[in-house]
């Protein structure tokens, strides 16, 4: 029998073919971003809130259909899928408003019940695919504790060691830290910087994204990925004297992992002054720059990823000192420089051992594909988890050690303010760094097995409407992402690329208050386009 | 940023002795003599902490002990050296506006000058409010320049930037209830009516709340309270802010201080954004 495994992540879907007697992978699809309008999951929640959790679903179902037609499978019975809670409720089809406003006294107002997200399978026709395909959805139960962080927890190592850490390096930040038997999570929302998203000339990985910036004798070499999407030679510059040599690979933008290289760089080259870089931001490019606010940014993101390390390690009653390994996970843990990652702290400063483990949750949709039976000890796992959850929301540590986070990297304050005011408060602070840190890439893609083959597809679902207006088309030309277009007075938003709520440029446009957006309806294209 | 030569070279020679790795590298990638380099020259700067200090330290050496322990944001000391002075006949409210008032206000005009931190201006206030809880016990209460309440949108729960923005209003001698996070339109409107409050500060950091701060300003509106509602928070911009009534918008805690001196000066939502836009 041939099984299907998802992620279905923030920003795209990984697809896998299985093979369930010989338990090997087939081939692999993925989708260039999410097919759901915006950035993040507020973004998506904000769309399918406005617009009906039904519309969601349904542009979401496209994409995933996509992609099953793309895996071209050959009597297969299941489908499994992981992701964080957002993506696998929209999914579903099920009530995701509770996901929206963690504000209880919102809930309570507007009867707002969340739905039971246990580990369940399904009946296909329950989400819209084939009803003789079984559906295992793994549990999912508050943005912290999703299905994606047993992924990552089960799948890193993690469990099996002891006095280490594990963070999933994506907009949400889940981590955990485990001393002995006991496990404490936590979710610090690091914002889309390490992404590679609100920053300037950000980007998600993809060919032409600066991805690294590598010391040489003349100053740092730009890497940019190329179509294969390895790292290559760019351009050449010299931070302190602010000059540029162009060669080799043209960057389009830069990536998460290249944000966390320049901040890196800039520091060590003492052009990053904080909250300034001195000669109004650092040219990486033609036109690219790394600005002064990009750098408060990251910063905020950086800060938070750190005060949630700091939280989990003060609430475990743990010395920095005696931590062991950290596991990074998600893209962005696997590609970024691990010891620039700990250098600014990203990393914590006293962890001996760095190990990238790459992308969790499409292996644990595949271990569910192959070993079904394994649902029962997720739901026990994710029990056990929840009673020793912390709320960052509710931490007055966590709030604390960010507040201090905020001045360093937003204020200038220095950091000995910071280990100060820390410990005026009670609050341990790092002791000086680990030396001789070792870093295992234990995975040196975040794919851990393509299989035969690796193909990229668009997900391809557009939303449409129509209505009599004058065709002066300032709506398609105030669209940023060329995500609008226009024929026969019938207008196509490509959902995936358009930016959501965050946007709507093209409604802002129109003179004559035609445009509407949530008029909009799913466009059903014929099969096979 | 270095503009003489002779700085130059002198502070060449002071990294040369004091961290020669360092200056190795820069004399290698040959930047070190580069403008764009910024050597720090610090000596102007630090001189103006010490005058910042002396301008508001008090002359009496126990009130000048209330201020420093303000100012080093120690509460435990700062309660103590209060509850001493109060023992000792001290009058409380003299106490709090001459020796615990010029402990944030040295903060305060240290952080405009960026010498001081957001964290340093909490935690001065934290032993600042600790003295005053003292002093108000022995004499009900003491003057200020206003009564203000401040709440973060319901559904919400970022409440840093509110507890700085409540801070600062606080050290600049407003009296601010705090409503918490997650508040409910209602729960506003009743501790405007029930409290005599004269303007509310709201603050909200996710898009999906937002809608939380236009209610609230057209409920209060509604209600004929006369109460403004200043609002901030990194989901909130000024076009946000513009399209409802009773609403002015502020970016930094110390547009709330400017926004609240305007509204309790008795200035309605209309003249403050004439005044402040
Ligand atoms: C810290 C943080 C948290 C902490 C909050 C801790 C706490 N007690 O507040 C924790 C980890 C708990 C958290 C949780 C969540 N977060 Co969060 N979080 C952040 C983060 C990193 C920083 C926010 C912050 O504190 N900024 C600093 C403060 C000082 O700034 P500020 O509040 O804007 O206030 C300043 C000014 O605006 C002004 N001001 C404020 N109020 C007022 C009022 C007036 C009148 C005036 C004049 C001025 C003013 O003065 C302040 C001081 O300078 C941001 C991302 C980022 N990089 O910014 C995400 C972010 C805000 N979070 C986000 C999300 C989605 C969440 C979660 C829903 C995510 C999840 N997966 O669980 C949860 C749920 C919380 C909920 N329902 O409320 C999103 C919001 C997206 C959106 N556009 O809607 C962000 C942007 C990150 C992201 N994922 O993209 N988060
Ligand atoms: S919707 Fe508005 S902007 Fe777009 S073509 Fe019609 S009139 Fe022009
Ligand atoms: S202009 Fe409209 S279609 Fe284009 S990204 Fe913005 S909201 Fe989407």
């Amino acid at each position: 029998m041939q099984a299907i495994s998802l992620d279905i992540g923030t920003s795209g879907i990984r697809g896998q073919l299985l093979d369930v007697e010989r338990r090997r992978v087939l081939r692999t699809v993925i989708t260039s971003h999410n097919p759901l309008p915006g950035a993040n999951v507020m973004d998506h929640l904000d769309f399918a809130i406005e617009r009906g959790p039904d519309l969601a679903h349904e542009v979401l179902l496209g994409a995933v259909r996509q992609v099953i037609r793309s895996l071209a499978p050959d009597r297969w019975g299941r489908l499994t899928v992981c992701g964080n809670p957002v993506q696998l409720s929209l999914f579903e089809g099920i009530e995701v408003r509770d996901l929206a406003y963690a504000g209880r006294n919102y809930l309570d107002s507007r009867g707002i019940v969340p739905p039971d997200r246990s580990g369940h399978v399904l009946q296909g026709d329950a989400v819209g695919l084939d009803p003789n395909v079984e559906v295992i959805v793994p549990p999912a139960i508050r943005h912290e504790i999703g299905a994606d962080a047993l992924a990552m927890m089960i799948k890193s190592g993690f469990l099996d060691d002891d006095l280490c850490m594990v963070t999933d390096y994506g907009t949400n930040a889940e981590m955990a830290i485990k001393v002995g038997d006991r496990v404490l999570t936590g979710s610090a929302a690091a914002g889309p910087a390490i992404e590679g998203q609100h920053i300037s000339a950000g980007m998600l990985a993809s060919p032409g994204a600066i991805s690294d910036l590598m010391a040489i004798p003349e100053g740092w070499q730009v890497m940019v990925l190329n179509e294969e999407l390895k790292p290559c030679a760019g351009a050449k510059l010299s931070l302190r004297g602010n000059t540029l040599k162009l060669l080799g690979r043209r960057a389009q933008g830069i990536t998460g992992t290249g944000v966390i290289a320049v901040v890196f760089a800039g520091l060590e080259a003492e052009r990053i002054a904080l909250p300034r870089i001195s000669g109004g931001g650092i040219s990486l490019d033609r036109n690219i720059r790394f600005t002064t606010a990009d750098l408060l940014e990251a910063g905020k993101a950086i800060g938070a990823i750190r005060a949630g390390h700091m939280t989990l390690l003060e609430e475990a009653g743990v010395d920095h000192g005696d931590l062991g390994t950290m596991y990074m996970a998600g893209a962005s843990g696997t590609y970024v420089d691990a010891r620039k990652a700990q250098a600014v702290g990203m990393v914590p400063a006293s962890a001996k051992k760095l190990v990238q483990i790459g992308n969790t949750s499409l292996e644990l949709a595949k271990d569910l594909a192959l070993d079904p039976e394994m649902l029962d000890r997720l739901n026990s796992m994710t029990k056990e988890l929840l009673a020793h959850h912390i709320m960052f929301a509710s931490s007055p540590t966590f709030s604390n050690i960010y507040v201090q986070e905020l001045a360093y990297w937003t204020e200038g304050m220095p950091w000995e303010a910071y280990e100060r005011n820390l410990s005026e408060l009670g609050i341990r602070t790092a002791t000086p760094r680990a030396r001789d840190v070792t870093v295992e890439r234990r995975k040196l893609t975040d794919i851990w097995d393509v299989g035969e083959s690796l193909t990229m597809i668009d997900p391809g679902v557009f939303l449409s409407g129509t209505w009599s207006c004058d065709l002066c088309m300032r709506c398609v030309r105030a669209c940023p992402e060329g995500a609008l277009r226009c024929s026969e007075a019938k207008f196509l938003v490509d959902a995936g690329r358009c930016l959501g709520t965050a946007c709507r440029r093209c409604e802002g446009a129109c003179p004559q208050k035609m445009f509407s957006y949530s008029g909009l309806s799913l466009e059903n294209y014929p099969e096979g386009r | 940023m270095v503009r003489h030569l002779d700085i130059l070279a002198e502070e060449m020679l002071k990294i040369r002795s004091r961290d020669p790795a360092r200056y190795k590298r820069l004399i290698q990638e040959g930047m070190l003599a580069e403008l764009g380099f910024d050597v720090g020259i610090k000596t102007k700067a630090q001189a103006s902490v010490e005058e910042v200090k002396a301008k508001f330290r008090p002359k009496d050496p126990t009130y000048a002990a209330i201020s420093d322990s303000v100012i080093a944001g120690k509460r435990a000391r700062t309660k103590e050296l209060v509850a001493a002075s109060l023992q000792q006949g001290k009058d409380p409210v003299d106490l709090v506006t001459n020796a615990l008032m010029p402990g944030i206000q040295t903060q305060c005009e240290l952080y405009d000058l960026g010498k001081a931190f957001v964290p340093e201006i909490l935690m001065s206030n934290d032993a600042m409010q600790g003295g005053i809880e003292l002093c108000q016990a022995q004499l009900g209460d003491i003057p200020k320049k206003g009564k203000l309440a401040t709440f973060v949108a319901e559904g919400d729960l970022h409440d840093i930037g509110k507890n700085i923005v409540a801070a600062i209003l606080r050290a600049n001698g407003f009296d601010v209830i705090d409503l918490g996070r997650d508040v409910p339109t209602a729960k506003v409107i009743e501790t405007a009516k029930a409290q005599g409050i004269q303007m509310v500060s709201g603050s909200t950091l996710m898009s999906t709340t937002k809608a939380g701060l236009k209610s609230t300003a057209e409920t209060l509106e509604e209600e004929g309270l006369k109460v403004p509602l200043a609002c901030g928070g990194a989901a909130v911009s000024r076009a946000f802010v513009d399209t409802f009534v009773n609403s002015i918008y502020g970016k930094s805690p110390l547009d709330a201080v400017k926004i609240a001196t305007e509204v309790c000066g008795g200035k309605d939502w209309k003249e403050v954004r004439k005044e402040l836009y």
